[in-house]
């Protein structure tokens, strides 16, 4: 084959793979952080997963279920970084919970959209000090350590507040799900 | 079996240490073994988890960040809370235990603007009449800064300006001219966290980074420890801040008055070659006439000039010492705009016109998620756990009540029912009629509960420290039956108070202290325990049970905010 027709393939095998990867990013993260809770970790496993799908992608056979694919990957390399941990002798979660987790991912795969179109509304009703305190966090990335200082508290007080604020728009959510469920 | 609140707070708590990456190896094992057992518990899980990912990825879009402004802009109302509470923090300290401390306004992590010369240092140098005119000299002869944006209107409320462009967050710099505020009020963030509140009509205007002059009008400066040196001029006068609270007014002839609230300043007055200067310190107030200068004593009035504004609840605070939870439950800020003889649904946690019927609560805590200051109502019965807040504390010792309620918790006297039932007036204590302008009221017929959130109320009057809860309590004397209730005060879910009442005669005082730490402030009344009958008229556990909190207060203070 030319170096022309070589480097042709080359770029129609990238612009699939990113096509592919950028319509499902989202859900394969979800996915991830659900059996890995924990932002930094999840965000790591991400990244090798994606490296990974690329250096299979050749495997994947174009039409078919690219989440499918995509989500087996992620489970072993969660399960991967289960065994670290357990050879850090740190606590992990076993293969049966994350069997259950998997299981249990599957009939939610979809809610993310429903919950970023209700989640602005939800945000609009809370108090304005907890609106703030969720603005602070997450869009001035101030973390809760440094919050702590200011505020005068501990950290464990700034995580009551944001847990519970979290539920109170988890709730929030559901109750607008619901109304949109119902006929 | 769908998950109950606590199971669901659990998971969430644990989740979002476990995300945060703040999650002891205890807290994971906690999560794995209830994610492990319950497929419920899986399911609100990766909901959670879901929710927690969107919110971190949500975009904050410009109607957000507008409805944010609506409400108080982040930037600029917490840039002046954060700054107040900066300036007079003490030293960070270690972390405490859970539920002991305050939640206070953020602390921005700010920089005092950098200073020319030591203020500080020259004004401790002052302890002669020829140094305080050497500061004065020196003040005036110090060349003027070159235009720089130095103050942000931070907030208004009913303002109107001579210049209609002006509006908040606006930057205002130096020696760029008169500011004419026709009317209405106006606060000012200077940017050494110096607090100016205008009360218009006032013509002012700002001369450099710590000093501005009023022509005419109100103004009160709220002057942290870094900012000290903050000066305001009139035409006759000069008001040096030497950490303090104080209040200048010019009046349309041109007398200057100065009330001190807290700590001291220095008052220069007089004419070129005979100007003196006089500490002028707490609780004490001078004149300076127009045309002689001529410096007189006279009384500080305290309640002059207004300290603060919040346009987002519409207060104008001069310095009252009592915030009404009475006029709270009539959706007004605590200082009087609230409207009397309406009531809070505990089933729904609606305003609403009150009826006196008996109803069935449902046990359940109502959050009013859309009020500022009132976290939630609920009907207590004591037969299941008790949530008295939002964040789900517990009230262990509810006592078992009928379940019924008679009417909406009330900021009035309830007098629409005393007239469909008695023809006296109810909400009558050790013979004072409450219910009114002058001696509010919240009338809680057994059995209601509501639950305030001293957090908010914290929040918006940063100046202020919340020392008490107090009321006068009891049933109303006017009732023609005897009653039989029990009330109490709780403070995040613990008692402080109870009494029982069954004496139209007595009343109790309730006087309960808070801490910065305390956040959530119940009230609630239940039935005494006697027997009930449904199907006697009459004879309901709830029945004459027409419990009053006379004049529910709030005590502030500002005491400690300063050194003296």
């Amino acid at each position: 084959m030319s170096d022309v027709n070589q480097n042709n393939n080359r770029d129609q095998k990238v612009r699939e793979f990113v096509s592919l990867l950028t319509s499902q990013q989202a859900r394969i993260y979800s996915y991830i952080l659900s059996l890995v809770p924990n932002f930094n970790d999840a965000d790591d496993i991400l990244q090798d997963t994606t490296n990974l799908m690329w250096e299979k992608f050749d495997e994947f056979t174009l039409g078919t279920d690219f989440l499918a694919w995509a989500r087996r990957i992620a489970y072993y390399l969660v399960l991967e970084h289960y065994r670290s941990k357990k050879r850090e002798n740190a606590f992990y979660y076993d293969e049966q919970l994350i069997r259950k987790l998997d299981q249990s991912s599957d009939k939610l795969s979809d809610s993310s959209k429903d919950y970023l179109t209700h989640l602005k509304g939800c945000v609009g009703k809370l108090k304005q000090q907890d609106r703030k305190l969720l603005k602070l966090r997450y869009f001035e990335n101030c973390k809760a350590k440094e919050m702590a200082c200011r505020y005068g508290c501990s950290i464990q007080y700034i995580y009551r507040n944001i847990s519970r604020i979290h539920q109170l728009l988890l709730a929030c959510i559901q109750k607008q799900t619901t109304l949109k469920d119902t006929p | 079996m769908s998950l109950d609140l606590l199971q669901q707070k659990q998971i969430m708590d644990l989740l979002v240490l476990s995300l945060e990456g703040e999650a002891a190896e205890e807290d994971r094992r906690q999560l794995g073994a209830i994610l492990d057992a319950s497929p419920e518990a899986r399911e609100y899980y990766l909901r959670a988890v879901t929710m927690a990912e969107c919110i971190r990825k949500m975009e904050w879009e410009a109607e957000e960040l507008e409805t944010a402004d609506r409400l108080g802009s982040l930037n600029d109302d917490l840039w002046a809370a954060l700054a107040r509470e900066e300036k007079t923090a003490e030293a960070i300290v270690p972390e405490r235990p859970e539920g002991d401390l305050p939640v206070r306004p953020l602390k921005a992590a700010v920089c005092p603007a950098p200073r020319k010369i030591n203020k500080l240092s020259l004004v401790t140098l002052i302890v002669s009449s020829a140094a305080l005119i050497f500061l004065f000299v020196l003040i005036q002869i110090t060349p003027p800064d070159v235009r720089q944006e130095v103050a942000t209107l931070a907030d208004s409320l009913q303002a109107k300006w001579s210049d209609a462009s002006i509006k908040k967050g606006q930057r205002f710099l130096t020696s760029s001219g008169d500011i004419l505020l026709q009317e209405g009020f106006a606060q000012l963030l200077f940017d050494n966290n110096a607090q100016v509140t205008v009360e218009g009509p006032a013509k002012f205007e700002i001369l450099s980074e710590d000093r501005i002059r009023l022509h005419y009008g109100h103004l009160y400066s709220t002057v942290p420890a870094e900012a000290i040196g903050f000066s305001v001029a009139t035409h006759n006068a000069l008001v040096i801040d030497l950490g303090t609270e104080f209040g200048v007014g010019v009046d349309m002839e041109g007398n200057t008055e100065l009330h001190v609230n807290r700590g001291k300043t220095m008052l220069v007055s007089g004419e070129e070659e005979d100007k003196t200067g006089i500490e002028v310190t707490r609780g004490l107030a001078r004149k300076v006439a127009a045309l002689t200068s001529q410096l007189t004593e006279i009384p500080c009035d305290e309640k002059q000039f207004v300290r603060a504004i919040n346009s987002r609840n519409r207060m104008i605070w001069r310095g009252q010492p009592q915030l009404s939870l009475a006029d709270l439950v009539g959706g007004g800020n605590g200082w009087g705009t609230g409207q009397s003889e309406i009531g809070i649904d505990p089933l729904t946690g609606k305003r609403v016109s009150f009826r006196g019927v008996d109803r069935e609560g449902t046990g359940d805590y109502v959050p009013l998620a859309s009020d500022p200051y009132i976290d939630g109502v609920f009907v207590p019965d004591g037969k299941t756990p008790q949530v008295v807040s939002s964040e789900g504390h517990i009230f262990e010792e509810c006592p078992e009540t009928n379940n019924v309620f008679f009417a909406e918790i009330i900021n009035g006297s309830g007098r629409q029912i005393s007239q469909t039932i008695v023809e006296q007036p109810i909400c009558q204590l050790g013979g004072r009629v409450y219910g009114t302008p002058d001696y509010p009221a919240l009338f809680m017929h057994a059995n209601l509960g509501i639950t305030f959130d001293l957090d908010a109320i914290r929040a918006d009057l940063p100046q202020q420290t919340i020392e008490r809860f107090t009321a006068d309590a009891g049933l109303s004397s006017d009732i023609t039956r005897p009653g039989n209730a029990e009330i109490r005060v709780l403070v995040d879910g613990e008692v402080r108070f109870t009494a029982r009442v069954n004496d139209p005669q007595q009343v109790v005082r309730i006087d309960v202290p808070l801490k910065p730490a305390e956040r959530f402030l119940t009230v609630l009344t239940t039935d005494g325990g006697d027997e009930d009958h449904p199907d006697v008229a009459g004879e309901r556990s709830t029945d004459s049970d027409w419990c009053i909190f006379g004049g529910p207060s709030l005590e502030l203070d500002s005491e400690g905010r300063f050194e003296e």
